[in-house]
């Protein structure tokens, strides 16, 4: 499974862990408010789970990634 | 005091066994003159304080009482210390003599007494005078660095209520003795001229095993030890004719005394609150979590007084520990003697509820979340065998509600977590696990969870 699919499958577990709305989530996919829905409790999760699955996560490294591509550019970086 | 605890004893059953373990039986006479002869021999040893580096035995039960008996002050080490821990401890609390049934590792700052050699102290001379000695216990340590609480013998008799020994009572020591509850277990059973049963390690299958082998009426331990017993016990078809369990140290949910009802139809289930500070405090009956609300409303005569300040329980002992042995260790007492317990709890309906403890809050992105709230929906599932909520360091809201779960062998993670995800959706979003981690065991000391 390529890191992009991994991310989305992350992000579409929290969804339901939220019980949120079904939505479409692609590489271009905004994070927050003007596209998928992330709050800050979401967010934290994503942070958590990034972390546990690649030892290091964009938002502990204070990189504020904006879309979903972000997050996969900040492994792709690293 | 113990020696006129015994003399009672004595003189209403003095061929009772006293002290049962895996090879060896005392009766109340047996004890009683091997106790007062060591005592004998521990007032000549120099200086006022003891300490006592041993494992759960009897030998560990005798220095106990004969130190109380010789007017000589014992500090208990938890054998789970390790030696390097020892020499700062023992400068720490002035001791003067420290008996060990381990050969020291490390040059220690004390005369050091082999365990072993306890019967050449043996002395029928007796002493010239008869006066109590004070115990030293440490702070369990579970959030933090230990305190040592001073108890004086007569305080702790004084905790105990005298119950009508209609049926001699058996009961297994599923605390340690370092720890009060162990040692309030001891003060019990002689004070009720029970029977008191060492298995022959903590672990939960010698503690079974120690249950069938003596045909053990009463146990005293936490809601963890329970935890792991349940798992291993069948609901029905086992051979326990338990009579009576009484659940503390830790808080307990409604989920844990059904399934100990289940198992054990015919025994007495009570829960207590007590403290290493406080003491014994109460005891409660009714099947239900949490302490009735009507003890609020206890008057300033009763011994033990309870209120509830910013959420916090606080507690006025009349029989509780002198005071922390340790230089610069502060009780947190105010000038009226009512002491913080660091316990936060609501009231819902009739009932103080725990919360948890205030150092181990959780803060949210700004908001509080309580550990036990959490543990209480994620212990009630049918595959969590052991569960512990903790705080993780989160960059987006300071912290997320993380969980260790310890699952029952007929469930996979996957439905386990699933479920512990649908129940957890019943809290707060702050306060629902992001973080759920699988492990195989969670830390204990003296079978309470270990906290970070």
């Amino acid at each position: 499974m390529s890191k992009e699919t991994e991310v989305i499958e992350m992000i579409k577990t929290i969804l339901k862990h939220q019980a949120m709305q079904e939505t479409e989530v692609e590489i271009s996919s905004e994070l927050y408010d003007d596209g998928i829905g992330l709050d800050s409790l979401c967010v934290a999760e994503l942070s958590a789970m990034l972390e546990k699955a690649y030892g290091s996560d964009p938002y502990t490294s204070n990189v504020m990634p904006r879309t979903v591509g972000d997050i996969v550019s900040f492994y792709g970086d690293a | 005091m113990i020696e006129a605890r015994f003399g009672i004893a004595l003189a209403r059953y003095p061929e009772r066994p006293f002290l049962l373990s895996s090879t060896t039986a005392f009766s109340y006479t047996d004890f009683f003159q091997y106790c007062r002869k060591l005592s004998n021999g521990l007032a000549r040893l120099n200086g006022d304080r003891l300490a006592c580096y041993m494992a759960d035995s009897t030998d560990l039960v005798a220095v106990m009482l004969a130190a109380g008996m010789s007017g000589k002050s014992l500090l208990m080490l938890n054998r789970d210390l390790t030696q390097q821990q020892l020499p700062a401890l023992l400068q720490r609390y002035n001791v003067d003599v420290l008996i060990s049934d381990l050969v020291p590792e490390v040059e220690l700052p004390v005369t050091v007494l082999g365990a072993h050699r306890l019967r050449e102290l043996i002395t029928e001379e007796p002493l010239l005078e008869t006066r109590d000695g004070e115990i030293l216990i440490l702070t369990s340590g579970t959030t933090g660095q230990p305190k040592c609480a001073r108890y004086t013998w007569p305080d702790l008799f004084a905790q105990v209520s005298e119950r009508p020994a209609l049926e001699q009572e058996r009961w297994l020591l599923a605390y340690r003795l370092n720890h009060f509850a162990g040692l309030q277990m001891l003060v019990h059973v002689l004070h009720n001229g029970s029977t008191l049963v060492l298995a022959e390690s903590n672990r939960v299958p010698h503690a079974l095993h120690a249950m069938q082998c003596h045909s053990v009426t009463h146990v005293s331990s936490t809601p963890t030890f329970w935890r792991y017993a349940l798992a291993t016990l069948p609901e029905s078809g086992h051979d326990l004719g338990l009579r009576h369990i009484t659940l503390g140290s830790e808080p307990v949910s409604a989920s844990l005394l059904e399934q100990l009802q289940r198992v054990f139809p015919r025994a007495r289930i009570v829960h207590i609150y007590a403290s290493t500070e406080a003491g014994s405090c109460v005891s409660v009956s009714d099947m239900r979590p949490g302490l009735p609300i009507s003890i609020l409303q206890r008057q300033a005569d009763a011994d033990v007084q309870f209120r509830i300040v910013e959420d916090e329980l606080y507690i006025r002992s009349a029989h509780g520990m002198k005071g922390y042995a340790g230089a610069g260790e502060i009780a947190a007492r105010d000038e009226d003697g009512w002491l913080a317990t660091g316990d936060l709890v609501r009231i819902e309906n009739d009932r103080i509820l725990f919360k948890g403890r205030r150092s181990e809050t959780i803060n949210v992105g700004g908001v509080k979340v309580h550990p036990v709230e959490v543990e209480d929906v994620i212990l009630a599932l049918p595959g969590v065998k052991l569960a512990r909520v903790f705080g993780q360091p989160n960059p987006v809201t300071g912290q997320i509600v993380a969980v260790d779960v310890v699952i029952n062998i007929d469930y996979t993670n996957l439905e386990v977590e699933e479920s512990v995800r649908e129940a957890c959706l019943a809290l707060s979003r702050h306060a629902r696990p992001r973080n759920i981690n699988f492990v195989d065991a969670l830390e204990t000391n003296n079978f309470k969870l270990k906290r970070q």
